[in-house]
């Protein structure tokens, strides 16, 4: 079993009186990939900047491969690697001189430095700009410079806030398997994102986030698994469109959920086989030409809408 | 440190782009030297190698002492803006790396420019007919340039320090700096151990060349104020180094402040004994000398707030980790509700050896009544303690309610130091006026019996002649008491006894990964 890289022990952030983030632990090791999810001020970006060190906490502790982060900063610099939502770099340079200096702050030998900066310009689509200022590149350039920065230095620990936010629907998929290799070299790596799909893709663990609190955790199947334990998600296709389908449906069950698409809807009911067979027959009897009746598949998606939050930003 | 020296340099524009402009400007300069020798019979040319001498230093003097500190704060906020400050901070380099690499790289070009003023000057030094008494003119010349190194070298520090501090907004900064450092060297005459401390050594020394040997007898406060501008300056680069990862906390923490305390202390004290010894700020009579007592204790109390700040910030650390039952240490919080007695005793340590520094001639006779009063000087100490007590819950308070701390020391330094002052200034004068009518209602007016409620109007009143300080001390002290109580209220609302702390783990998801 390989060692704990990241571990974050009741760790608590306060601005002032309010809370952002409350009593959250975890720990991961290598080849774990988080994602966290939440509505915006659920507290990821609070939980990411003070896993690295730049947000005072209140009360717990935050460790990279054992050290503390606050208490020895140099030590975890050598290990962790943060990219934050808003790409940070200087204008007036061009990605590769950005990059070597990002190099000489971490001590690489030049030689071993220009190898890693013309890797990792490849890997992220980047070659083409190598002698672009950085203030003409475009949101998604940034972005990736960003993750060229946090990777350059080959950290143990990967942090990343809202990765994919300003990338092209090609960039996403690239960045997809860019995590996946993260993940399969060993290291420990923790996205925060809004794009659930992408999420449960490549994530090993997932966190769902509200308030500061996490409310959900664990693996991705897990997490689903939880969302469905008692209810499901069902398919519902007519035969025919019918115009009182939704009456129909509210006067079978009063709390029955439902959206009604055209002739799909998609309800929630009972998990239980007998009482979903139940539902299919008291449909049927009222009159609703169901040509298709089966359950979903549980997902993150659903985990999400069902964890009580409600909507995704 | 040599990453951010180096990248620096390439943001100028690498080593032709940081010696390109200054290169320009001295071998303009140089130029226009020779045009005004090539103007002259050689028999003037020492007049004209003074003439320049005087624009070097001048210009030498003002790249350093407001281009370099402007450019490290243009870079700290350009830094701050687009997030680079926090990129440094997720590296392996050391806080005092990073600051470092600040000072000396983002200044380079200015530096540079500065060098080329100190080889023009080294020059026409040579060349000039300026008589030193102090070694030959060079090392006069290269005398004053240390000085002003060092005095840049604390300046410089620090802007660094409050940019960091401030989170990089410091637009209009450099102004506030001019202005800043102007009013302390017009303070001087009324604080003399500003000289020690702002670095008028490095003007009184450019004026003592320009006077012609003015440097006699100086050396020994130019070595003190060197030593001073050198311990302040390791001290701001030691606080902008903690502050950088910690932006939670007071620029000084409590051990540092009380440090710049003593600093500020021994300065102050020095500086009175320079003025008597070297005639540091001119000779003074008694009512200057009075002033000069009294201002520089006032000043102590405006330096010691830095201890209260740092003290707060402690308390309510400890309180916010008490409200939510995680451990702390109670010594550190022992120790930071001792610090207004500290600031107040030291304050009182201030104002004591200043009164014993004064010479006969210069103490008047309630001067004298007061010193040899136990009493009186007690009740002096006694106003010193109470301020810094008062101030030091005020701040507090401050902080709990999440106020700004500058904000609360300038509003209790106007209305509790200051207005008591002024409102009895205008007391004065209104009886003035009145008894100037000749009308009946005319009363005789009490000094220090308004002023007496400022700790400042307490030693003046001590020190005048019918003075009524007393009032004055009790509702200081009152008032001392009153901030007390009110601080417990508003911790107690803070961290009520009946609140159920839950413990973090309890409600903490599995470890996953175990």
């Amino acid at each position: 079993m390989s060692e704990t890289l990241l571990t974050i022990e009741d760790l608590r952030v306060q601005y002032g009186r309010f809370v952002a983030v409350d009593g959250l632990s975890f720990e991961m090791r290598g080849g774990d990939l988080l994602g966290m999810i939440g509505p915006n001020g659920a507290g990821k970006t609070t939980t990411l900047r003070a896993a690295c060190g730049l947000q005072p906490i209140t009360a717990g502790s935050v460790r990279v491969m054992g050290y503390d982060v606050f208490k020895h900063p140099t030590e975890v610099g050598q290990h962790l690697g943060f990219t934050p939502d808003e790409p940070a770099a200087y204008e007036t340079l061009t990605v590769t001189e950005f990059l070597d200096f990002i190099g000489d702050c971490y001590g690489l030998p030049p030689s071993a430095c220009a190898e890693r900066i013309d890797h990792w310009l490849a890997a992220l689509w980047l070659t083409e700009k190598r002698a672009s200022k950085v203030r003409s590149l475009s949101r998604g350039m940034r972005q990736r410079l960003a993750v060229a920065r946090t990777l350059l230095p080959d950290p143990h620990v990967v942090l990343m806030d809202e990765p994919a936010a300003g990338l092209d629907p090609g960039g996403r998929v690239q960045f997809r398997q860019l995590l996946a290799s993260l993940r399969d070299q060993g290291k420990a790596v923790v996205v925060s994102s809004h794009i659930l799909a992408d999420l449960a893709e490549y994530c090993t663990h997932v966190l769902i986030m509200e308030r500061g609190r996490a409310i959900r955790y664990g693996t991705v199947d897990q997490v689903a698994g939880a969302a469905s334990h008692e209810h499901c998600r069902y398919r519902l296709v007519l035969a025919h469109t019918t115009g009182d389908v939704a009456n129909r449906l509210e006067s079978l069950d009063e709390g029955l959920q439902f959206a009604v698409a055209g002739d799909v809807i998609t309800l929630e009911y009972e998990r239980e086989r007998a009482a979903a067979a139940d539902l299919l027959a008291r449909m049927i009897t009222a009159g609703i030409p169901v040509a298709e009746f089966r359950p979903l598949e549980p997902d993150l998606e659903e985990a999400y809408l069902r964890s009580g939050i409600g909507q995704v930003d | 440190m040599l990453a951010l020296l180096r990248l620096h340099l390439k943001m100028a524009g690498g080593p032709f782009g940081i010696l390109v402009i200054p290169g320009i400007c001295v071998v303009g300069a140089a130029l226009i030297a020779f045009m005004s020798f090539r103007a002259v019979p050689p028999s003037d040319y020492p007049s004209v190698s003074s003439t320049w001498l005087a624009i070097m230093t001048i210009g030498g003097g003002g790249v350093l002492l407001l281009l370099v500190p402007n450019t490290l704060a243009s870079a700290v906020s350009r830094d701050f803006k687009c997030g680079m400050i926090h990129s440094h901070r997720l590296t392996p380099m050391s806080s005092v790396q990073i600051i470092l690499g600040y000072l000396a790289g983002a200044p380079g070009q200015m530096l540079m420019l500065y060098v080329g003023t100190l080889i023009l000057g080294t020059y026409f030094a040579a060349s000039s007919s300026i008589p030193l008494t102090v070694g030959i003119v060079v090392g006069g010349w290269w005398s004053m340039q240390v000085c002003l190194m060092l005095l840049a070298l604390m300046l410089s520090s620090f802007i660094l320090a409050t940019s960091i501090a401030s989170g990089g907004k410091s637009q209009g900064f450099g102004i506030l700096f001019v202005v800043a450092l102007g009013a302390g060297w017009l303070m001087v005459m009324f604080v003399p151990g500003l000289a020690l401390i702002l670095g008028v050594l490095g003007g009184q020394v450019f004026l003592g060349v320009m006077r012609m040997g003015g440097l006699t007898g100086n050396g020994i406060i130019i070595a003190t104020g060197a030593l001073f501008h050198v311990t302040l300056a390791i001290l701001f680069i030691e606080a902008a180094s903690r502050r950088l990862r910690a932006p939670d906390r007071p620029l000084l923490n409590i051990p540092s402040s009380l440090i710049f305390c003593l600093i500020w202390l021994a300065a102050l004290i020095l500086g009175m004994h320079f003025t008597f010894r070297y005639s540091l700020t001119g000779p003074p009579d008694d009512s200057q000398h009075l002033v000069q007592v009294i201002a520089s204790v006032a000043v102590f109390m405006l330096v010691g707030q830095t201890v209260l700040v740092a003290a707060a910030a402690v308390i309510a650390g400890t309180d916010e980790a008490r409200a939510i039952g995680v451990p702390y240490s109670h010594n550190q919080r022992a120790i930071a509700r001792l610090m207004p007695l500290c600031v107040g005793l030291m304050a009182a340590v201030t104002l004591f050896t200043l009164y014993d520094l004064t010479p006969p001639q210069l103490q008047t006779a309630p001067f004298r009544e007061t010193s040899r009063s136990i009493w009186r000087m007690g009740a002096m100490g006694l106003a010193l303690l109470a301020s810094a007590v008062l101030d030091g819950s005020w701040i507090y308070i401050a902080r709990l309610r999440g106020k700004s701390v500058v904000w609360a020391i300038g509003l209790s330094t106007t209305l509790l130091k200051i207005l008591p002052l002024l409102a009895e200034a205008a007391e004065a004068i209104a009886d003035e006026v009145v008894r100037g009518d000749n009308t009946s209602v005319a009363r005789t007016y009490m000094p220090g019996l308004v002023a007496g409620a400022s700790p400042i109007g307490t030693m003046m009143a001590f020190n005048m002649k019918d003075g009524h300080p007393w009032p004055g001390l009790i509702i200081q002290v009152a008032l001392a008491i009153v901030a007390v109580a009110l601080a417990c209220r508003v911790r107690g609302a803070f961290v009520p006894a009946s609140r159920q702390i839950t413990p973090p783990s309890a409600s903490a998801p599995p470890r996953l990964s175990a």
